[in-house]
């Protein structure tokens, strides 16, 4: 599903390599960690597979797309088929609940009734069918997490990446949250998540991605 | 991957559904930024209102310009002529239907001229030319003026235009300045509308930088902002013209009665008082969104 060769990505032309030579493969529906020390690479490897970023050198490739070779207006209609949580959750406080979680429909014009019902089944999938009407800041950390994860999966991508999904969280809430994440891998979509929680991690049975100055080993 | 989702309704389809969308929501967000709004909307209304009123005031005052005296050729005739040469010589330009010709003899310069200078009487001799007077339009004096070297019988000619050349540079200079005025609001106008647009992007950079994450392109972003200007435009158009329309009721009698006295026919005003409000209007609209988009949306 997700497939890194030879992976390079350097941010400015005379600053150091941020990703050296990476190289992994992800099978459909699998659930893998990255892990890492600050700094190591792991949001910057998560946005090139996001398409926010894009590789210096190497290929990636995500369910048969050449994502580097993508051109420029291309790129939005890729970000649509990957669902992205973040650590700080990016919801916007203006908007309900519902608002937040149709965002990814709105933007690649699903019809209003088919909004409406996916909406309400990704709400209710994260166990926050009731907060419909609500606004972000009068939900919970964990509750703001949750809504971040409906509206990553709410236009059902097949990759579902997130980055330090529990950074802000107890570690019961923590766990809460890598467990709905198991359940998304669970029905086919791939989920890569960067951490460094190692205790959850250990916990949890799932194949580790290390990264190391931007070395995977 | 696939790129085709049955709920996804068709690219047109979706495409009108979001231009809905934004129709909506630039028209609620006039309501809801309603001080700011209502700014923009006199900056406009204002910025067509004043080249409307002194455009409708240069078409009001067109006929007086019409009025003015054409340009004379007074081309000097040797003295001693007899009346049926002097009738050859001019035939050719009594002939065309544009110019008229007058005769002015010697005896009639001579005591035109001694009206003002007393001291010519004194002369035994009269010194005057017979002149012919010739009226018409400027290009076919010129045309006249340029072939009168080849003819017999002509001592010289004086083109009489300066002061219906000066005339009309004072009224160019006044159309050159509503032009220039026009321009300058315009611009301030345009300006405006993507100072208001900047600031409302500003402060929903939040939202606009999530709608990117989440894979909208750069057209959907703009739209918005873009029906922000046009309404924008729109609302101030009609101010403006409320505002003129409201002028010409309140003025109309007056006017005409001033007109009258100065027997100057009245005009009425043409279609172009009406709608360059409105055209200009969306235009402002469009330009001030589009600055401010390459201003502060597209700067990655
Ligand atoms: N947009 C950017 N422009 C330039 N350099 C960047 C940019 N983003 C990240 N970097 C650099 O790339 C390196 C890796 O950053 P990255 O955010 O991928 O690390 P990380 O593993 O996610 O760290 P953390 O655990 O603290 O989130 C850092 O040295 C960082 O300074
Ligand atoms: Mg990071």
């Amino acid at each position: 599903m997700i497939e890194l060769q030879h992976v390079y990505k350097r941010y400015d032309k005379n600053k150091k390599d941020v990703l050296k030579n990476v190289s992994f493969a992800l099978e459909r529906g699998s659930m893998t960690f990255l892990t890492g020390q600050s700094g190591a690479g792991k949001s910057t490897l998560l946005k090139l597979i996001a398409g926010l970023e894009r590789p210096s050198k190497g290929s990636l490739n995500v369910g048969g797309l050449s994502v580097g070779e993508l051109k420029d207006y291309e790129l939005p209609f890729y970000r649509r088929q990957i669902g992205v949580v973040f650590q700080d959750h990016q919801l916007i406080e203006a908007f309900s609940i519902a608002e937040n979680v149709a965002l990814p429909l709105r933007v690649s014009g699903y019809r209003e009734s088919d909004i409406q019902r996916r909406v309400g089944a990704a709400l209710a999938s994260v166990g926050l069918g009731d907060k419909v009407t609500s606004f972000p800041h009068e939900l919970s950390g964990g509750e703001q997490q949750r809504v971040g994860i409906a509206r990553a999966v709410v236009a059902r991508p097949k990759v579902l990446i997130a980055d330090e999904p529990t950074g802000n969280l107890d570690p019961e809430l923590s766990a809460e949250i890598m467990d709905l994440l198991y359940r998304f891998s669970q029905v086919g979509v791939t989920v890569l998540i960067a951490t460094h929680d190692i205790a959850l991690i250990n916990q949890l049975d799932h194949p580790i991605l290390h990264l190391s100055n931007g070395v995977v080993t | 991957m696939s790129k085709t989702q049955s709920a996804q309704q068709s690219r047109f389809t979706a495409w009108a559904e979001h231009n809905k969308f934004c129709l909506r929501d630039a028209w609620s967000r006039q309501r809801k930024e309603l001080g700011r709004s209502i700014i923009t909307w006199v900056v406009i209304g204002f910025s067509l209102w004043l080249p409307t009123v002194l455009y409708a005031l240069l078409v009001q005052l067109e006929p007086l310009l019409e009025q003015s005296p054409t340009p004379q050729l007074n081309v000097y005739l040797e003295q001693d002529l007899t009346s049926n040469e002097i009738d050859q010589i001019t035939a050719p330009w009594r002939a065309v239907p544009e110019l008229s010709v007058r005769i002015i003899t010697p005896d009639e310069a001579l005591a035109a001229t001694e009206r003002q200078i007393d001291l010519i009487g004194a002369m035994t001799q009269n010194p005057m030319p017979y002149t012919a007077v010739i009226s018409g339009p400027s290009d076919q004096l010129q045309a006249i003026a340029g072939g009168l070297s080849q003819l017999d019988h002509v001592d010289g000619y004086q083109l009489d235009e300066d002061w219906i050349k000066r005339w009309n540079w004072l009224v160019g200079l006044g159309q050159r300045g509503i032009l220039f005025i026009s321009i300058i609001l315009l611009l301030g106008a345009i300006a405006t509308v993507g100072n208001t647009i900047g600031l409302t992007i500003i402060s929903r950079k939040h939202e606009i930088e999530v709608m990117t994450l989440v894979g909208a392109t750069r057209s959907f972003i703009r739209r918005p902002f873009l029906y922000y200007g046009v309404i924008s435009g729109i609302l101030g158009a009609l101010m403006s013209l409320v505002l003129f329309l409201a002028l010409v009721i309140t003025l109309y009698s007056p006017w005409q009665q001033l007109l009258h006295s100065y027997q100057i026919p009245a005009t009425d005003l043409p279609l172009i008082s009406w709608v360059f409000a409105p055209i200009m209007g969306v235009i402002i609209g469009t330009f001030g969104a589009l600055v401010a988009c390459s201003r502060y949306l597209d700067k990655d």
